[in-house]
């Protein structure tokens, strides 16, 4: 097993998945809900058992869309990849079909089910999962080519048990431990994955970007669900957060200039930016900055209203294809390399 | 590189481009991550490689194709320049584009015992120079299975749908352009064309039935494919009330 190789530290292989340090719980399914399906699962298969109990989820596991950015990493067969917080697999799935030898890791065992299904589904063997918590887990040096963090490093600094939609802008029953500051977590995280990777071994991180433009006009913060708080000073994030949600904001997001500094203090070299638009789980668009000029807008399909929309799609063409500010993005991808 | 396309009209394909260091498109590069979009890369590399043949062309479009079982596809292809065709345009003001596609269409493609389609013969996937057809793009559904007539068709067609759903209207000289272009087309193919244009949106959609099984999932992308019966039906009043044999 490759996983030996790659990850230190007591593991034990249950029913086919490997279990180190638990962590918490992180789903947009409740526990139940995630529960719920588990028993339909091989008999089934994956895509019936999400179209029988979740069918809002479809599109987030199976579309190919979700694969948008791998282009950038450009895989190749054999490469050993590690899927940090892979969830249903939206990238270890296409990652495994482009040949790569991939771990997959993730604390909550009920998606990594579903994604053991996924495999066996599409007959996929080069997938090892893991079922660990994602701060604990310990990489061995120099020993893998690509890290995959997409959509995870905001989630580092939160602890405990998070169903989504309990989550959402409402105070938690149970107060989680938040002892530690988000960026130390989050820059301690980066560190172990620099160490873990080969020479030349490129990271990928998809996040959003703090000062999207559209959290400017009221567009909710999409891990706390408040309005106008995400561009705030750290401060008033927490002074807000605590008020509404009775617990400190810990979900922290970048700006472009910030996250190039955490990653080269966390060891990173050759770090490239990419914009994604409309976001990065289901982009349309994801250009450099001097791709800028194949931008079209794509944000204002969203718009509830023709005059939502019409207001967006002006703001976006002058934001971004006229004056190209980047800034403003709504998320990055990063590849940055050792 | 820039991905600028992503999964777009219902595809499992992402397509981007690399830039020199003068920020100029030099290749195009399209990846697909699952059995469907790797199969239509495959398929696009043997249309462009069949298409170079017919051009006698010395150096080829296609730089690489990498492929891991039948799971994946990363197809890098050297950018072409032009400017493909506008749809939004009316039908009568794309005529000439339209007139010289199907120019070069039968140029290409109907020349001795071929039995080949591009299967996405739409002005939109046409480079122009002026309004001189310089080069094909998007031959992810060549194929050797469907009608002789079924490009010409589907180029009209495709070109009378977004007029009439861009003006939602066809005014009668869009219809006597179109008129022009099935004559000009089938007749070079020496097939009747009178019937047709009588319903000629229905006889489309009645092709893509009829050939579903060459299309596969992709047939989702194709507008005339998928759109309500009322415009069908819309469109073929337009010809019926505008028709002058």
């Amino acid at each position: 097993m490759f996983t030996d190789n790659i990850l230190l530290g007591e593991l034990e292989n249950r029913d086919g998945i490997w279990f180190g340090p638990a962590g918490g719980y992180w789903s947009n399914l409740d526990i139940d809900e995630s529960k719920s399906c588990l028993k339909d699962l091989s008999v089934q298969g994956a895509r019936k058992t999400v179209e029988k109990y979740f069918p809002q989820h479809l599109d987030v596991i199976f579309s190919p869309k979700r694969a948008g950015g791998l282009p950038l990493l450009d895989p190749k067969p054999g490469e050993v990849i590690v899927d940090v917080g892979c969830m249903w697999g939206a990238l270890t799935i296409p990652l495994a079909m482009a040949g790569c030898t991939v771990i997959a890791i993730d604390q909550t065992l009920e998606s990594l089910k579903l994604l053991q299904q996924r495999l066996i589904d599409d007959a996929l063997t080069n997938v090892e999962i893991v079922c660990s918590d994602l701060k604990k887990v310990r990489y061995a040096d120099s020993a893998v080519d690509m890290f995959v963090v997409n959509g995870v490093m905001e989630w580092i600094p939160e602890t405990g048990t998070i169903e989504l939609k309990k989550y959402y802008g409402k105070k938690l029953a149970k107060k989680n431990d938040y002892r530690d500051r988000p960026d130390i977590l989050q820059k301690d995280f980066l560190q172990r994955l620099c160490c873990g990777l080969k020479t030349e071994g490129k990271l990928y991180l998809a996040i959003e970007n703090r000062f999207d433009f559209f959290y400017f006009l009221g567009l909710p913060d999409p891990h706390c669900n408040l309005k106008f708080i995400t561009f705030l000073p750290r401060k008033a994030q927490d002074f807000i957060s605590k008020i509404f949600l009775g617990r400190p904001y810990v979900n922290w997001t970048y700006s472009q200039r910030s996250l190039r500094k955490m990653l080269m203090d966390a060891g990173f070299r050759d770090i490239s930016f990419s914009y994604t638009f409309p976001n990065y789980r289901s982009p349309e668009y994801i250009l450099s900055q001097k791709g800028m000029s194949f931008y079209r807008p794509s944000l204002y399909k969203h718009g509830k209203s023709f005059v939502i929309k019409a207001l967006c799609y002006t703001v976006e063409y002058l934001i971004f294809k006229i004056l190209r500010l980047t800034i403003f993005a709504p998320s990055f991808i990063v590849i940055a390399k050792k | 590189m820039e991905i600028i396309r992503n999964c777009s009209h219902y595809s499992s394909i992402q397509v981007a481009v690399k830039l020199n260091q003068k920020d100029l498109p030099v290749r195009v590069i399209k990846s697909a991550f699952n059995q469907d979009g790797a199969n239509t890369i495959r398929n696009e590399k043997a249309g462009i490689l069949w298409y170079e043949k017919r051009l006698n062309s010395v150096l080829s479009a296609v730089v690489s194709l990498e492929n891991y079982k039948n799971t994946y596809s990363r197809l890098e292809l050297i950018y072409k320049n032009g400017s493909s065709g506008d749809l939004t345009l009316s039908l009568s003001r794309n005529y000439q584009k339209l007139y010289n596609a199907l120019k070069y269409h039968i140029k290409i493609f109907a020349a001795g015992e071929n039995r080949f389609s591009h299967g996405d013969y739409s002005i939109d996937n046409i480079l122009f120079d002026g309004d001189e057809v310089t080069w094909i793009l998007d031959w992810e559904s060549f194929n050797d299975k469907l009608p002789r007539e079924f490009d010409i068709v589907y180029c009209i067609i495709e070109a009378s749908y977004f007029c009439y759903k861009k003006y939602g209207t066809l005014k009668r000289k869009d219809v006597d352009a179109a008129i022009e272009l099935f004559k000009f087309g089938f007749g070079e193919l020496k097939i009747p064309y009178e019937r047709i244009i009588q319903a000629p949106a229905s006889y489309m959609r009645k092709l893509f039935q009829d050939n579903q099984e060459v299309f596969g999932s992709q047939i989702k992308k194709y507008p005339i494919a998928n759109c309500m019966q009322n415009d069908i039906l819309s469109l073929d009043n337009f010809y019926a009330k505008n028709i002058r044999l």
